[in-house]
């Protein structure tokens, strides 16, 4: 069945942003982003005969995404352990509001999943059980991760000169 | 401000921050989806390509047996199935061992050494079993089954029809004799002196008195082996007597022999068939195994020397018999100049 070019670009254009924020969230970095973003619409194009309108292609589509970057860490999690320990991505995504920054940096230095949970959470706007249903986990097992993602954060915030210390600290 | 509603502050803004260029990211998601596309056919083509590649290449490896080494010497056998026995002729000797109806024929062949096997049948489907070697091949008629046959160890392995082929089905048993190659080439070579040399049959006719085959030396004779027991012989013997009285007046010498028979009814049996030539009775078979006739009725041209020219088997012999003496005969006005 022919994919309809124009309706799909119309969809591509109105999603492709938020999709991309949702790469960089869970990512941190642009690139890896991007290519998070582009994968999962060349996936929801080669399906949308089936997952298009009148279904909801927008929520295929951030499926894909999050299966995406979940293999992605599977593969590459050694790899991103030792970025974050070393603060090789540290770098600022964008120039932010200092506490919006402080935030972000205490964000990315979540474990995968618990950061997984918070970003759906919060950026996405979803529910504890449609979180569960996306992430294939049980829902006490979202409860969880998200309740301890949150009290790391309420942590680092509670004691920023705490956090910025020891990130000094390490640095060679 | 709680701490959820700061998170959701945070990723609201590096969201916002990082908004994208969409119109250039379609433009790469295009060229990504055309790549994908191209990747895809490319992997369809490689296994549509390797699927069609074994479909052609591996029957046609299934149906040529492996090369034989022709070159050191690894013989060749022409096996052949019949209602109901075996015959193992050697290509390019004299000889040929047959057996069957209980009487195991014995096919020798060499330790470690590819023999090329020759599959036929003279009837119906048989097949060559041998159990111990796990190898089994269908004879069908008409129709030449090649193989390599390999036995690694010195010893007798049996083997038997393993096609249902008729009432005598399980009375067709064989033995292949594994022997070190020089054995094997010695046991080939005195065995085609044997067979090659001519041959000499005597014996008392059914119509009394003895019979030498020294007297038709110099001529071609026609032995037929044949009884009064056997259907085929019976209905075979018509044919072969217009060819007898054809050939008579050119001088080929006929003869029948009436094999694993009793005297009145081999008399009768050559009265009611019309036999114009010396019929020897051969009460206890010894001319059939000396000749490694397992099946009658079998016909043999002997030629000038007492050699065997022709074998053929079966009651429509007749129809080939003609042929083959007319050649023989041609041969000899061509030795002999005038």
């Amino acid at each position: 069945m022919p994919v309809d070019d124009h309706e799909f670009g119309a969809f591509f254009i109105s999603h492709y942003g938020r999709l991309y924020a949702l790469g960089v969230l869970l990512t941190g970095d642009r690139g890896q982003a991007e290519e998070l973003a582009q994968d999962a619409l060349v996936r929801t194009y080669r399906r949308w005969a089936l997952v298009g309108p009148p279904d909801d292609p927008a929520s295929f589509a951030r499926r894909v995404l999050l299966n995406r970057h979940r293999s992605l860490l599977r593969r590459g999690v050694v790899e991103a352990r030792q970025l974050l320990r070393l603060g090789a991505d540290a770098q600022p995504v964008v120039d932010q509001p200092e506490d919006a920054m402080v935030m972000w940096s205490a964000v990315r230095q979540l474990p995968p999943r618990q950061r997984t949970v918070i970003v759906l959470r919060y950026y996405e706007d979803l529910s504890e059980a449609e979180v569960a249903r996306l992430l294939g986990l049980p829902l006490g097992t979202v409860k969880s991760l998200g309740r301890r993602g949150l009290g790391r954060l309420r942590r680092r915030l509670t004691a920023p000169a705490a956090l910025a210390a020891g990130r000094q600290g390490r640095r060679p | 401000m709680n701490v959820e509603e700061q998170v959701r502050a945070a990723l609201e803004s590096v969201a916002l921050a990082t908004r994208p260029e969409e119109r250039g990211a379609y433009q790469r998601f295009l060229r990504r989806r055309a790549r994908r596309d191209r990747m895809q056919a490319a992997g369809v083509a490689v296994l549509l390509l390797v699927l069609l590649a074994g479909a052609v290449v591996l029957p046609s490896q299934l149906r040529r047996p492996p090369a034989v080494a022709g070159a050191t010497g690894s013989p060749t056998v022409d096996v052949t199935a019949f209602q109901w026995g075996w015959r193992f002729a050697y290509a390019g000797t004299h000889v040929s061992v047959s057996g069957g109806l209980g009487r195991t024929a014995e096919l020798v062949v060499p330790v470690g050494q590819a023999v090329h096997v020759r599959l036929h049948s003279d009837d119906v489907v048989h097949s060559f079993s041998v159990p111990s070697l796990r190898f089994e091949r269908q004879a069908l008629p008409g129709r030449v089954t090649e193989f390599n046959l390999s036995v690694a160890e010195v010893g007798t392995y049996p083997g038997r029809c393993g096609t249902y082929c008729g009432l005598a089905h399980t009375e067709m048993p064989f033995l292949i004799r594994a022997m070190p190659r020089e054995a094997f080439s010695g046991w080939l070579h005195t065995t085609a002196n044997a067979m090659a040399g001519p041959i000499s049959l005597e014996g008392r006719l059914l119509s009394g008195g003895s019979w030498s085959s020294a007297t038709t030396r110099g001529r071609l004779l026609v032995v037929t082996l044949t009884a009064s027991w056997c259907g085929p012989c019976r209905s075979g013997q018509r044919a072969l007597n217009h060819v007898a009285d054809a050939y008579q007046a050119k001088g080929v010498r006929f003869l029948a022999v009436a094999t694993q028979d009793g005297k009145s009814r081999a008399l009768r049996f050559a009265r009611t068939s019309r036999i114009t030539y010396p019929v020897l009775l051969d009460r206890s078979g010894t001319i059939a195994q000396r000749l490694q006739v397992t099946a009658v009725p079998v016909t043999f041209v002997l030629d000038r020397d007492g050699r065997i020219a022709a074998r053929l088997q079966g009651q429509s012999a007749s129809r080939t018999l003609s042929a083959r003496l007319d050649a023989l005969l041609s041969g000899r006005a061509a030795k002999q100049p005038p």
